[in-house]
């Protein structure tokens, strides 16, 4: 099953340390601007419509964020 | 009996405390304190008081997963300065975080601050040094200090959880260095707390969980089990603990003098954690309005969708024994409560032989036998 | 100048098992993508815009929605398994 990670920026280490010990560090990632917690309506638009470029670009070059 | 072989690699450095510290700290090897150089000599110093197989893995430590094993456990402790005499309740208490219900994975891969708050009962603490009297949580207390810091030390060089790298706690607290007490139980007026947990008296055993930094219970004019109780509830109803949102547990450490008080009214520690459980709430309406939104109507929508923020109370805990009592410190009329992740619960531990059986003095460990 | 001496390193072997890279993705169009939700605030409503600009741009076929209960447990079975079924495609959450 094709997975996509997505997180905030300053989680992405954690996230690929994460995925590594898990034996799963060919994930593609998805990364997006911190924080998505307390942000409001248009600012969370503005990061989906961030996840979704590369989201695209992850399924179709294969490569990770 | 020869000694082990140890399969950690080694480094060849300049014998000089200061470069090897700089080097240590440089690969983020550290805690940020300085650290005893882990030579072969002290590490086998330090494994001579277990009678684990050293090359024996514990624990897969997240996010990287590394192996920690005995050996690792012991270099770990020579780093921490800890007194070789302390394996027995180290390699316990390693042992516990490996618990399913400690959820180690969560408490790595979190933003939360907690410290694993580590609480020893039983003969071998006392034996160890371990102590649970004035100052407890402060400094002061070799074992105390030393098997914390080794507990934090092997989390960040197994699991790769480097603070600030990929330990993401946000602010984090001094219990993160270290957070390690044994119960006072020459003042406690009931029965020691690891017997609460299903053990016996002269049994021994470390309960771990994570936890915030402690709150202060200043109270000095309460003469009842009441009037403590209240001031215990007062510090405890916080908004900003995780507990509000989970069922899971808090900790209060009663100090000698506010138990006397409490057991003199006639109230058992189930008294005071029942009491807490029915008295602990807190309405809706404490909460930001977004909060209140997030955590309670968008969560749980069947329970609090339509619920009237100022009517509507919240629990702290769901049962009585998620509220862990804990006697310590010293003469004085200052308490403290915790608040825990949320996540995980409070594990213990028995410290047990190699073969399983309980270990009931220091001296069964001892290198060369109880006679040596 | 000092005497050289051995010390070692505190780290630890990495025990973990590689897993088999994931099968491509021919595409999302005509396909159905499952989101697993890891319950931290606003990745619900990401997901929804997250899910609708998938649909109306990319012409995937729909959209499975999960959450978790709690960020810091993992996914349960159920949940794994349900998606697994249903999906040709999963997005998860991670972090703040």
């Amino acid at each position: 099953m094709p997975v996509v990670l997505l997180c905030t920026k300053p989680f992405a280490a954690l996230a690929r340390a994460t995925a590594f010990g898990l034996g799963l560090e060919q994930v593609p990632m998805v990364v997006i601007t911190h924080p998505l917690a307390g942000i409001h309506d248009t600012d969370v638009a503005d990061r989906a419509a961030e996840a979704y470029e590369q989201v695209m670009r992850v399924l179709t070059q294969g490569e990770g964020a | 009996m020869s000694a082990p072989k140890l399969s950690a690699d080694l480094l060849a450095v300049e014998d000089d405390l200061e470069v090897i510290n700089a080097l240590y700290h440089a690969r983020g090897w550290t805690d940020g304190l300085p650290i005893i150089p882990p030579t072969p000599e002290r590490v086998r110093r330090m494994l001579a008081w277990t009678d684990r197989d050293p090359e024996s893995v514990l624990l897969a430590v997240p996010p990287r997963r590394g192996e920690a094993t005995v050996e690792t456990v012991a270099i770990a402790a020579v780093m921490a300065g800890a007194p070789p005499e302390a394996m027995p309740l180290l390699i316990t208490a390693v042992e516990a975080l490996g618990d399913p219900a400690f959820n180690l994975f969560g408490v790595m891969a979190t933003t939360y601050p907690s410290g694993v708050l580590m609480i020893a009962n039983g003969p071998l603490a006392e034996e160890c040094g371990m102590h649970g009297g004035s100052g407890a949580l402060g400094p002061g207390w070799r074992a105390n200090a030393t098997i914390g810091r080794a507990i934090r030390l092997l989390l960040i060089n197994t699991g790769g959880g480097e603070p600030g790298k990929l330990d993401k706690s946000t602010l984090g607290h001094g219990g993160r260095f270290m957070y390690t007490l044994a119960e006072n139980e020459q003042e406690s007026p009931w029965e020691p707390f690891h017997v609460t947990r299903g053990l016996r008296p002269e049994e021994s055993a470390v309960t771990i969980l994570p936890a915030a930094a402690p709150h202060n219970v200043n109270d000095h004019y309460s003469a009842s089990a009441e009037g403590i109780l209240t001031m215990l509830l007062g510090t405890l109803l916080s908004v900003g603990s995780n507990n509000f949102f989970y069922d899971s547990e808090v900790v209060v450490f009663l100090s000698p003098d506010h138990a006397a008080v409490v057991a003199r009214d006639g109230w058992t520690r189930a008294d005071v954690q029942r009491a807490i459980f029915e008295r602990g709430f807190l309405p809706m309406q404490c909460w930001s309005a977004e909060n209140i939104h997030g955590r309670f109507r968008d969560k749980y929508p069947e329970q609090y969708a339509t619920a009237d923020a100022a009517t509507t109370r919240i629990p702290l805990v769901r049962a009585p024994d998620r509220v862990l009592v804990v006697v310590a410190g010293g003469a004085g009329r200052h308490s403290a409560t915790a608040s825990s992740i949320g996540i995980s619960r409070a594990v213990t531990r028995q410290v047990t032989r190699r073969d399983g059986r309980p270990a009931y003095s220091l001296s069964e460990f001892k290198p060369g036998g109880a006679d040596a | 100048m000092s005497a050289i001496i051995h010390v070692f390193e505190p780290t630890a072997p990495y025990g973990r098992k590689e897993m088999a890279a994931c099968r491509a993705l021919d595409g999302l169009r005509g396909k159905v993508v499952g989101f697993i939700d890891n319950a931290k605030p606003n990745f619900n409503h990401m997901v929804d815009d997250l899910a609708e600009l998938l649909v109306s741009r990319y012409g995937v076929k729909k959209t499975v929605k999960c959450t978790k209960r709690s960020p810091g447990i993992p996914a349960p079975e159920d949940i794994l398994a349900d998606v697994a079924r249903q999906c040709d495609l999963v997005i998860t959450g991670s972090g703040d």
